[in-house]
């Protein structure tokens, strides 16, 4: 937090993040969300009640000084507001890194820049990417070590890992309609009940025998038990709203007089902190842009 | 199937280098004898690996088999072995024992891991340049150039061989020739092409598996290496160019 009780968690990881990444070759593209399509509303609102549940259960932990439990609802009750929002543009803008407004779902932008070779990958922990059409989808791209298991007292360890699509497609033997379909029956954002009895385990076994929800027959799903418009919520994956990115996505050099006077001036971080980190993003952008792209072998396949 | 290596550090090696490319490889063991690779997960860069039956002390196998092994394991089974030690591989229920016969014998039983077995790719390019050398000139050029920079310029000048990396210091490079006597033989025409220094690093372990490196490119193509082993074995490692 800065002097004025703002919260600045976003703009220290936003910022040190972003270096480390462009460290390491990585030219990010961030996507912001956009209105959520009106199916969404129901699950927002779950969300919402689940986090101000979170904020009071926080409020009794600390008063009862339980720092597990503080931990605990600390991490289900923080919330991404439109400011934050906001000022990470603003900082990202600064620092010379390309970013893109979708006009609805972040996910089906940053799919859609993907599937049209804009950029070499989705980076999420949303598998609903693959739905929208990402070709590739990297998950724990930011997020290494260990993670604890909620509610128990083990921990697991977290390495990137990259999914892509044709070859998901092709081990489950299904089109991407097809797996669609599976994840309407499991449950979306747009229906996040899924249907009562059907897990993944079934909702993959219905799809592949019949391809399609509408031709699943009767006695083994119950058409009474679907709820919810699975055709609309099925283009929202298919033909989700997107939009051709309006300017380059090309790194530009930061300007550091503009991103000191943020970080430092507005929010209080430490000035020669912000300083070594804006020399050595100077220092990666001009080697990313000096090597030039990485190319793969496929072309020569 | 099952083989029995005398040099158990030269296989070692082979398997050390894949293992600097991907986490898992197919094995696919045929009478003919061993072939191993893949693409590495970011696709810049294809490992093939041919080891003929001669090439082993002892070696059997049936028509086809096609085993999946996690690097990581054997590379860690493998990590103490010696010039002179033994190394037997034999393949048994789903499982792969490793045993190492050196100052004293050792075991290891690595569970299988169940792998698409790799189609492959095929590439066939025509390359401007071609030039063959001792393993360890390859990798003492690359020791000079190692903190020089992140890409590489390799490059043709009138049947000479430049190998440069421009970083913050300056620009370093090494020139080598049939002339100057560190080309073993070069042909070929003028090109140039930039390739990430990282991925030539990898294939430095090499040089205990093979003692001649044939290195080709051209102009936006993938650099190539052959590595040759006895027995007119080979181990091939094709990296993408970066894009100028």
């Amino acid at each position: 937090m800065d002097r004025k009780g703002r919260v600045t968690s976003h703009l220290n990881g936003v910022f040190y993040r972003t270096v480390n990444l462009i460290e390491e070759g990585v030219i990010p593209v961030y996507v912001f969300d956009g209105k959520p399509p009106e199916l969404k509303m129901e699950e927002l609102e779950n969300r919402r009640r689940l986090k101000e549940e979170a904020e009071r259960k926080l409020v009794k932990a600390k008063e009862l000084g339980k720092l597990e439990e503080m931990r605990k609802y600390s991490q289900m009750s923080s919330r991404l507001t439109k400011g934050m929002a906001e000022e990470s543009k603003e900082l990202l803008s600064r620092m010379g890194v390309p970013i893109v407004n979708a006009p609805s779902e972040g996910e089906a932008e940053a799919a859609y820049l993907n599937y049209k070779n804009i950029t070499f990958a989705a980076a999420s922990q949303d598998y609903d990417s693959l739905l929208f059409g990402a070709k590739r989808l990297i998950r724990n791209l930011t997020i290494t070590g260990k993670r604890k298991l909620p509610n128990k007292d083990v921990y697991v360890e977290i390495k990137p890992e990259m999914i892509e699509l044709d070859e998901l497609l092709r081990k489950l033997g299904l089109t991407r309609e097809q797996l669609i379909d599976v994840a309407i029956l499991i449950g979306t954002d747009y229906n996040p009940d899924g249907i009562k009895g059907i897990g993944p385990k079934t909702a993959y076994k219905l799809i592949r025998t019949y391809k399609s929800i509408e031709a699943i027959d009767r006695r083994e799903l119950n058409p009474e038990l679907i709820y919810f418009d699975y055709k609309k919520i099925r283009e929202i994956f298919l033909k989700p709203e997107v939009v051709e990115p309006s300017e380059s996505l090309e790194l530009r050099d930061p300007d550091k007089e503009k991103v000191t006077d943020m970080l430092v001036g507005e929010y209080d971080f430490n000035e020669e902190r912000v300083k070594n980190a804006l020399a050595r993003l100077e220092k990666a952008i001009r080697e990313v842009k000096s090597l030039g792209r990485q190319t793969g072998l496929d072309q020569w396949f | 199937m099952k083989f029995k290596a005398v040099d158990a550090v030269s296989i070692a090696s082979i398997l050390r280098t894949v293992g600097e490319f991907m986490p898992e490889v197919t094995l696919v063991s045929t009478k003919e004898g061993l072939r191993l690779g893949g693409v590495d997960p970011s696709r810049v860069a294809y490992v093939d690996i041919v080891i003929p039956s001669l090439y082993f002390q002892e070696f059997e196998s049936g028509e086809r088999e096609v085993i999946g092994i996690k690097l990581e394991d054997v590379i860690n089974a493998l990590k103490n072995v010696k010039k002179n030690d033994g190394l037997t591989f034999f393949t048994n229920e789903g499982k792969l024992e490793l045993t190492i016969e050196g100052d004293f014998e050792r075991s290891f039983i690595i569970p299988l891991v169940e792998l698409e077995e790799p189609k492959n790719p095929g590439i066939n390019l025509q390359f401007a340049f071609k030039a063959k050398m001792l393993t360890s000139t390859f990798n003492e050029t690359l020791d000079i150039l190692s903190d020089m920079g992140e890409s590489v310029v390799i490059s043709s000048e009138d049947g000479k061989l430049i190998i440069s990396v421009e970083g913050d210091v300056g620009v370093s490079r090494v020139e080598l020739s049939e002339a100057a006597g560190n080309l073993i033989e070069a042909s070929g025409t003028n090109a140039s092409s930039v390739y990430g220094l990282d991925y030539l690093l990898k294939t430095t372990k090499m040089r205990n598996s093979s003692d001649v490196v044939e290195l080709m490119f051209g102009t936006q193509l993938p650099l190539k290496l052959r590595f040759q082993l006895p027995q007119e074995g080979y181990g091939d490692v094709y990296i993408a160019p970066r894009a100028e």
